[in-house]
This record gives structure tokens, C-alpha cells and sequence, in this order.
């Protein structure tokens, strides 16, 4: 059956796809404090920066498919992590999107959040030489990964909700004229 | 509490405390309902307050007395229409001395004067069918006019269809809207006996084609609900009109809950993941008290 198939597939490319994704980051996060050398006793995170190529790492993309990806961009002292979240359908959007916006007024709380995603992303994190010094390196990759997939399964979540929600919603009423 | 109620219940209890209480208190409250509409329940006359005035004022109301208000108006409340008040555009008038028969069922009788107004039309029509009467006018109320969303009744054979224009001015709003519209549309293949309900965007529908006023932006969309016999039985109008003319304010209600328990839902999830976070942290954050060389010690807030 087409549609058993194409889900074992799915379900099959998520393991790879996050073990790559963490293997990565795990990679990426060795960041040390550094001057900036563009203005005197100024200390910037130089993945935002983006001035000197000396200091910048070369860009990866880890694609499960054209939606769902990571970008994950290093530097001397800074990391940034940007995620494309799946969406499938348009309540997904609109799902997706008021979630988002919820997460980016609330990024101060979240210390590693960035207020606005990256171009062609969903949402983006930056983790600077601050956070490595003050939060575990290991535990940071973990909560990345488990944020990847707990979005996931809360749109999901929240559109099943909508519709069920439609479909008593509708039958309460239509229900009243029988 | 899915379903709303019909009638407007601060009205209902503001003539029952007066009609029940024994003081002749003065009274004189505005309240706004859905659809724009403003109530003035008042005793314009310091000497004689057993005399209530209470009036209406919708733009929609001029249209609904057209189309046979006004005499539902003098069929329902009987002696006590009298001439609307400055600024209202239908009024009644309550001699608290002088009630008339069954003083206990006015309370309810009064709080339904919005949804007597705007039943004319249907009554009018859904008689006209019931009567083999064939009517073909199609009517139009625009009873919103702040956001330009009218329903349109079309009689059609021994049917009747009545068609809603919604507007959502929010993109995301549409789009949630038309996943409880899409429900609706597709709640028949279960029920039997129901209206058949269709939803459409982006253009006038076909039952429409012709009819002058109706809205075209993308912002506009239109259920049609197609009402079979059974429904505009005059045992049955009553009720039809009821679920009718509470369907806008049933579905923004609805729509709204929905964003609440997102909202709820999005606060819980944020939660969990921020104990998450806390739990990388190497060091708890702490409120630290530092000592200066001098010998005083502040905390770090």
C-alpha cells in the first residue's frame, strides 16, 4: 500500500536525519571568546557578523526533504542553527506560524533563541561563547533535538485538535435542526 | 456550553428584577448586542416610573420592517409599540401598572425583541413556500453593515436557501474559518434530515448570480444552507430561525475558543521546554552575594 510505504520511509529518514543533525551541531559548538576585530574592545557573535571569512565556517544544509531542514552556520564564537519545520497543508501554515511568533516574543527567555529566523527558515537559534561557558554543550544538542521534534508532533497535535473541534462544532448545530 | 442562547439576557433580567421588585426604581441602561445593535431600557419620566421605555437601534432594522417586522412587531407586543424614541428606531412601551396578560412570560418576550426583528423575512418567506405560494424575491439583509456581511434568502420550489457572507479581514482567520466551514459542509454525509451546507470563496455563488449587492473581495466568503421542507414547517420555523440568526456569532465564538486552547496549549508547551533548558545550565541560577574590598556586601539582583 503506497501510503504504508511512504510513512515507513518517513519514519525511517527521521533517525538519520536528527543523528546527523546532532552529530553536527555537537560538531559545531566549540566556540571560544573572541575579540572583534573590526571595532577596538567590542566582543560580537561573528556568525552575525559575517565580515571576516577567516573566522567563518563553511555552511551545512541537512535536508530530510525540501521542507524539513537544518542550516547550521559556525564560527569562531558563535553558532547559529536555523530549522525548517514541516508544512504540510495550510492550517499547518497558519498553525506554524502562530506558533513561531509566539516563541519569537518570548526568544528572551529562551537566551539561545533569535527573535527573527533566518531567510528560508522557520526559526533560528544562536548559541555564542556565553551560553557554552554557562549552560552544558551536550545537554544544549539535546534540547535542539528534542525542540525539532516536539514542534512537530505539537502542530500536529493542534490541528487534530481543530478538527475535531470543527466537526463537534458542526455537528452541535446541524444536530439541532434534526 | 456549545450552543449560545438566543435571546439577550442582561435584558431579560432587567425586566424581571422590575417587573418582580416591589420599588419603582429609575432605570436607565444602554447595552450593545452582536450585529451592532443598541439597547436604551430607561424611565424617562422622574414622576411616573412605573412607565419604562425601551428601545432598539440596528441600521439592519429599517429593511427587516420592510419586510414584515412591523407587523410581527404588532402581532408579538400587541399595545405596546409606541413611537421610537430619538436616535432608536423601534420602541416599546412597559407600564409597570398596567402589565399585560401572563406578566411572567414578558421578561423573555422582551429580551427576544432582536431575534422577532429579524425572523420577519424568514417568517414572510418560509410561510409563502409553506403556503404554495411560490415567491421567487430574493431578500437581502445586510445586518452588519460595520463589516459589510448580509444574508441573501432565496425561496426556491418547496425549498428554501439562505446564503451568509462572512469576511475575515485576518489571513489566518480565513483559513481556520474554512476548516469549520469545510465540517459543515461535510457533516451531512453522517446526519440525516439536516440542511445541506455548502462553503465557497473567491467568487459568488451560483445561487447568488444576479443578485445585486453581493460583496466580491477575497476577504468574503458565503455558506449557503439549503433548508428542505421539513425545516419551514411553522411547527418547526421557530426554532430554524433561532439556530439561523445565531450562526455568525456561533462560528466567531467557536473560532475564538479554538485560539484560546492554542494559546493555552503553546504557553504549556514553552513551559516544558524552558525546564528543559534549565536543566543544561552548570550552575543554578542564583541570586549571588557578592562582598565589595571596602566590606559591604550587595546581592546581585
Amino acid at each position: 500500500d503506497e501510503t504504508q510505504v511512504s510513512s515507513y520511509i518517513m519514519a525511517n529518514t527521521l533517525k538519520p536525519y536528527l543523528d546527523a543533525v546532532r552529530s553536527t551541531l555537537t560538531a559545531a559548538m566549540c566556540l571560544e571568546n573572541f575579540a572583534s576585530q573590526q571595532v577596538e574592545r567590542h566582543n560580537k557573535p561573528e556568525v552575525e557578523m559575517g565580515c571576516d571569512p577567516e573566522l567563518l565556517m563553511k555552511p551545512v544544509v541537512i535536508a530530510r526533504n525540501a521542507q524539513e531542514r537544518v542550516l547550521v552556520e559556525a564560527s569562531v564564537n558563535s553558532l547559529r542553527v536555523s530549522i525548517g519545520i514541516k508544512q504540510a497543508d495550510e492550517i499547518e501554515v497558519i498553525l506554524c506560524k502562530k506558533f513561531v511568533r509566539f516563541l519569537n516574543q518570548r526568544a528572551e527567555n529562551f537566551f539561545i533563541m533569535r527573535r527573527t529566523p533566518v531567510e528560508g527558515y522557520s526559526i533560528s537559534f544562536l548559541i555564542t561563547n556565553a551560553h557554552t561557558e554557562s549552560f552544558m554543550k551536550h545537554k544544549l544538542v539535546d534540547f535542539l533535538i528534542q525542540f525539532m521534534q516536539d514542534i512537530d508532533k505539537e502542530i500536529s497535535e493542534l490541528k487534530l485538535r481543530v478538527n475535531a473541534r470543527a466537526r463537534i462544532v458542526a455537528q452541535s448545530f446541524l444536530g439541532e435542526f434534526q | 456550553m456549545i450552543l449560545l442562547e438566543y435571546n439577550n439576557r442582561i435584558i431579560f433580567e432587567t425586566f424581571r428584577r422590575a417587573i418582580s421588585s416591589e420599588k419603582r426604581a429609575a432605570l436607565d441602561v444602554t447595552l450593545a448586542d452582536f450585529d451592532g445593535v443598541q439597547f436604551h431600557i430607561s424611565t424617562p419620566n422622574p414622576d411616573a416610573r412605573n412607565v419604562i421605555l425601551y428601545s432598539i437601534q440596528w441600521p439592519a432594522v429599517e429593511e427587516l420592517l420592510r419586510h414584515g417586522a412591523q407587523k410581527d412587531l404588532e402581532k408579538i407586543y400587541g399595545g405596546l409599540v409606541t413611537d421610537p424614541e430619538s436616535g432608536y428606531q423601534v420602541s416599546l412601551q412597559i407600564d409597570l401598572d398596567n402589565l399585560p396578560a401572563e406578566p411572567e412570560k414578558l421578561p423573555l418576550k422582551l429580551s427576544f425583541l432582536k431575534r422577532h426583528l429579524l425572523a420577519a423575512p424568514f417568517m414572510k418567506i418560509f410561510g409563502a413556500i409553506h403556503n404554495k405560494q411560490n415567491p421567487t424575491e430574493v431578500v437581502v439583509i445586510p445586518y452588519r453593515t460595520q463589516t459589510d456581511e448580509a444574508f441573501f434568502i432565496k425561496p426556491e420550489g418547496d425549498r428554501c436557501i439562505v446564503v451568509f457572507s462572512v469576511r475575515f479581514s485576518d489571513k489566518n482567520d480565513r483559513v481556520l474559518a474554512k476548516v469549520f466551514l469545510q465540517e459543515f459542509a461535510d457533516a451531512r454525509k453522517s446526519m440525516r434530515n439536516v440542511p445541506a451546507v455548502q462553503y465557497t470563496t473567491g467568487e459568488v455563488p451560483g445561487e447568488l448570480a444576479g443578485v445585486a449587492g453581493v460583496p466580491d473581495d477575497d476577504e468574503v466568503g458565503f455558506v449557503s444552507f439549503v433548508l428542505f421542507e421539513q425545516s419551514l414547517l411553522p411547527k418547526n420555523a421557530f426554532k430554524t430561525i433561532n439556530l439561523l440568526q445565531s450562526f455568525r456569532n456561533y462560528l466567531h465564538y467557536h473560532i475564538k475558543c479554538s485560539k484560546a486552547y492554542m494559546h493555552e496549549r503553546m504557553r504549556d508547551r514553552v513551559h516544558t521546554w524552558l525546564q528543559v533548558l534549565n536543566r543544561a545550565r552548570i550552575e543554578p541560577f542564583e541570586k549571588k552575594e557578592k562582598k565589595l574590598a571596602s566590606g559591604r556586601s550587595f546581592k546581585r539582583r
